[in-house]
């Protein structure tokens, strides 16, 4: 987690994208952690609800495991109470895998190869946390609104 | 793509390359881990000593040795108390053990359950090495000893819930969650000495046979939850779970292993709603903008918030031990699976420093930082809140009890107990109408408009004037002690009141409201008036403990009963009431005076009786302005019972001045 505040994350292509922020109530908060990349959630103007701090979000592009968990996918799963990150190895490209030369790997939506490894296509800007806080044909890629391809 | 981006792009690719791909290692790398805490890997010694190039120690608990670059063969790590390890290294690589101590016993029997036989077996962690013999003793919590002749199996009988609960002589409800503090938890300690070779070693084992329990239905999952009663039956909830009841001498224990919400239904069929749940998976959002965004601005401040983080930097002296404290200062109960604080420490292998240890505090990973110091869970968790009828119960006692009520050193509840406070609503009339704003808990914190009247069920028993009441945990600016901040009318010598305001709200002259009224509760209207005894401490300079952070009894001042020690700076011995003229003492010309009042018709009685003075008396409607303050005064000294050593000469000066008036 970007900090000790609240927050809620899934795992994505290898990137953990975190929502969220509110303070723990009662919680002395420690230092940030510095490999969070974050920014503040674009909001639209239909969104309604109780008026609320704009909710953060943040992204790891390099996100921690549980030890020998492996490389592969995780997904931080959400239980009635409670968070539990449970990982399993998997074939699917993501982000800090080998791409190009001879394998011919292929990064995912909205990664480029670079030195033969995978990694944003853009720097995360920490916009957005799901599909529907972009714009009309573009997704939410590791927290940036990019272009639907 | 811009010159910035490619290379941000290119730094991308290195950390995420360096974070997220498994490269072959180049060295080979050995990294030991503590398996329990007593094992301290910084005296840990290796073989062959020029095997390894770097040794790299974090804490007690991590040992990473990095071997010689073209070293192969074997290394063999031996640490004082452990086993020792070995591994054949013939390649390049990152390897993890775990390192077992030779003797293996739990640091805790927690919820061992009352009345009952625990045995406590020594093992060895190491496969072939055998026990050394272990002798036995208590500490503290007398419990006979049965040994078995090698040692190594020990049995100990833990006191039954009826029993420590009669030593307590807590006043608990008759229904409902049987709350347990410390005090009443039936702990025994035991230590084991042992030897191993030359070198001997002490464990201590902590057998708890109760769970600390608030009151309040929201219970840490794995420990037993008492009832008062049997007969008491659990619903299945929606998946058809319910939670196992057994019935234990006069009690009802409860298994509380299974997280969720259950009602239990007792044989009048009067229902208790609970909720089990484990302290980390509760989410903080208390404070979010919807919700409780006042009480939580506030609470960032608090004592309670900061105390582990105090401790832990050394705010509270170098003496502080964090291992001990923090069964108080972080949630959970130690030696519980319940997702609490010592819990976690022991998932991550995380060992508390031995003394103060500020960087240890900074580092603490975030599972243990958002359970270490006493958040909102601590007292309203950890499951999710009660249902609104049962919210009521945050106001006991008990809730405070489960850290504040540890004698000999945590006296707080114990003294409390033996105060009128506890016992101010034991009669059902005290719990109605303007009594209850002095006499309950509840009906206080209504009257100073600290929190919305709510009704207390009449199984609730007794809760007094609890510690909720001249606390508030959620104040701004209430400071160390947490005293509630009352605003308060009345003049009382212009002196800030300090602590005392809130004992001034109900002790400070009630219900004056009409020509009529007589002053009633007015200890604080003399003496807080001009004179002796108002001093910056206001009441707590007689009525509480001397101040002293470092007192071998904490709260001792909570019986509220006049120390004589405070009266030795002035006096040199315990004052005794002066005698006036005529062998009358102060209540004597007080009494005389209302009786001579009665005669002439200038008070009357008002039909009822008030608990504080009899019958219930009011002015004459007869009385002129002048009689009538003179009455006044009269009531005001003969209200006070203490009014001699409150103010004395203010008393006799109220008295000659009635006098004067009524001549």
């Amino acid at each position: 987690m970007p900090d000790d505040g609240e927050w809620e994350c899934f795992e994505r292509d290898g990137a953990v994208a975190c929502l969220g922020g509110e303070a723990a109530a009662a919680v002395v908060g420690g230092r940030r952690d510095e490999a969070w990349i974050c920014g503040v959630r674009r909001t639209h103007a239909d969104a309604g609800g109780p008026a609320s701090a704009p909710a953060r979000v943040c992204v790891d592009l390099a996100p921690d495991r549980p030890d020998d968990a492996g490389f592969g996918q995780c997904a931080i799963a959400h239980r009635p109470a409670g968070a539990r990150q449970i990982c399993t190895p998997s074939k699917t490209t993501s982000l800090g895998a080998s791409c190009g030369g001879a394998g011919g790997a292929t990064c995912p939506p909205g990664a480029a190869c670079v030195t033969s490894v995978c990694v944003p296509a853009r720097v995360p800007l920490g916009e957005c946390w799901q599909d529907t806080d972009c714009a009309e044909g573009q997704a939410c890629v590791f927290a940036t609104c990019a272009r639907r391809s | 793509m811009t010159r910035r981006d490619a290379a941000l792009m290119s730094a991308l690719a290195g950390a995420v390359a360096f974070a997220g791909c498994r490269e072959e290692p180049s060295t080979i790398t050995w990294v030991l881990r503590a398996g329990s805490a007593e094992i301290d890997l910084r005296r840990a010694r290796w073989e062959p000593a020029g095997a390894v190039r770097t040794a790299r120690r974090i804490g007690g608990a991590r040992l990473e040795l990095e071997l010689r670059p073209g070293f192969r063969g074997d290394v063999r790590v031996e640490t004082e108390g452990a086993c020792s390890v070995s591994a054949t290294f013939d390649r390049p690589d990152v390897r993890t053990t775990d390192v077992a101590a030779r003797v293996v016993l739990p640091e805790w029997v927690a919820g061992a359950g009352y009345d009952r036989d625990v045995e406590i077996v020594a093992t060895s962690g190491c496969a072939e090495a055998a026990l050394p013999s272990i002798e036995w003793h208590v500490t503290s919590g007398a419990s006979p000893l049965d040994v078995t002749d090698d040692g190594h199996r020990v049995r100990v009988h833990t006191p039954s819930l009826q029993a420590v609960l009669a030593t307590a002589g807590a006043s608990l409800p008759s229904w409902g969650i049987v709350p347990i503090s410390p005090r009443t938890q039936g702990r025994i300690t035991l230590e084991a000495r042992f030897a191993v070779g030359s070198a001997s070693a002490t464990r201590t084992v902590e057998v708890v046979a109760g769970s600390r329990a608030t009151g309040v239905p929201t219970v840490a999952a794995g420990g037993p939850l008492y009832l008062f009663g049997e007969g008491w039956t659990a619903q299945p909830d929606v998946h058809g779970r319910a939670p196992a009841l057994s019935s234990t001498g006069g009690f009802t224990q409860v298994d509380t292993r299974t997280p969720g919400r259950f009602v239990l239904v007792d044989s009048a069929s009067r229902r208790l709603g609970v909720r089990f749940g484990r302290y980390d998976e509760m989410p903080l959002d208390c404070s979010r903008a919807e919700c409780h965004r006042d009480v939580g601005q506030t609470i960032e401040a608090s004592a309670m918030t900061h105390v582990f983080e105090r401790g832990l930097v050394g705010a509270l002296g170098d003496d502080y031990r964090p291992a001990c404290a923090v069964a108080c200062h972080a949630l959970g109960e130690p030696g519980q699976d319940d997702g609490g604080f010592v819990h976690l420490a022991r998932i991550f292998s995380a060992r508390l420093p031995a003394a103060p240890d500020a960087d240890w505090f900074a580092e603490m990973p975030r599972a243990l930082r958002r359970t270490s110091g006493v958040g909102c869970m601590a007292c309203h968790g950890p499951a999710a809140i009660p249902e609104s009828d049962a919210r009521w119960s945050i106001l006991r006692a008990s809730v405070c009890a489960t850290c504040h009520d540890a004698p000999p050193k945590y006296g707080h509840v114990a003294a409390w107990q033996s105060s009128a406070m506890a016992t101010s609503d034991r009669t059902p009339e005290t719990r109605v109408g303007e009594c209850a704003a002095c006499h309950t808990t509840a009906g206080f914190l209504a009257a100073i408009g600290a929190r919305k009247a709510i009704a207390i069920p009449a199984e609730a028993g007794a809760l007094g004037i609890s510690c909720a009441a001249c606390h508030s945990p959620h104040a701004k600016d209430s400071g160390v002690s947490l005293v509630r901040v009352v605003a308060i009318q009345g003049d009382f010598g212009g002196k800030p009141l300090g602590s005392s305001v809130v004992c001034v709200a109900c002790h400070g002259g009630r219900a004056v409201a009409s020509k009529s009224d007589l002053p009633r509760a007015t200890a604080a209207l003399l003496a807080l008036a001009p004179g002796p005894h108002a001093t910056d401490r206001g009441c707590l300079a007689c009525h509480g403990a001397p101040r002293d952070p470092k007192a071998s009894v904490h709260g001792a001042g909570h019986a509220f009963k006049a120390n004589p020690a405070s009266c030795r700076p002035c006096h040199t011995d315990t004052p005794k009431e002066h005698v006036d003229a005529g062998s009358q003492t102060i209540a004597h010309r007080a009494n005389a005076l209302f009786e001579s009042l009665l005669r002439r018709g200038l008070v009357v009685a008002a039909g009822g009786v008030t608990p504080h003075s009899g019958t219930s008396y009011a002015i004459a409607t007869t009385a002129d302005a002048a009689l009538a303050e003179a009455v006044r005064k009269v009531a005001l000294v003969r209200d006070d019972r203490a009014a001699a050593s409150h103010n004395a000469a203010r008393a006799r000066a109220l008295l000659d001045e009635a006098e004067r008036a009524l001549r």
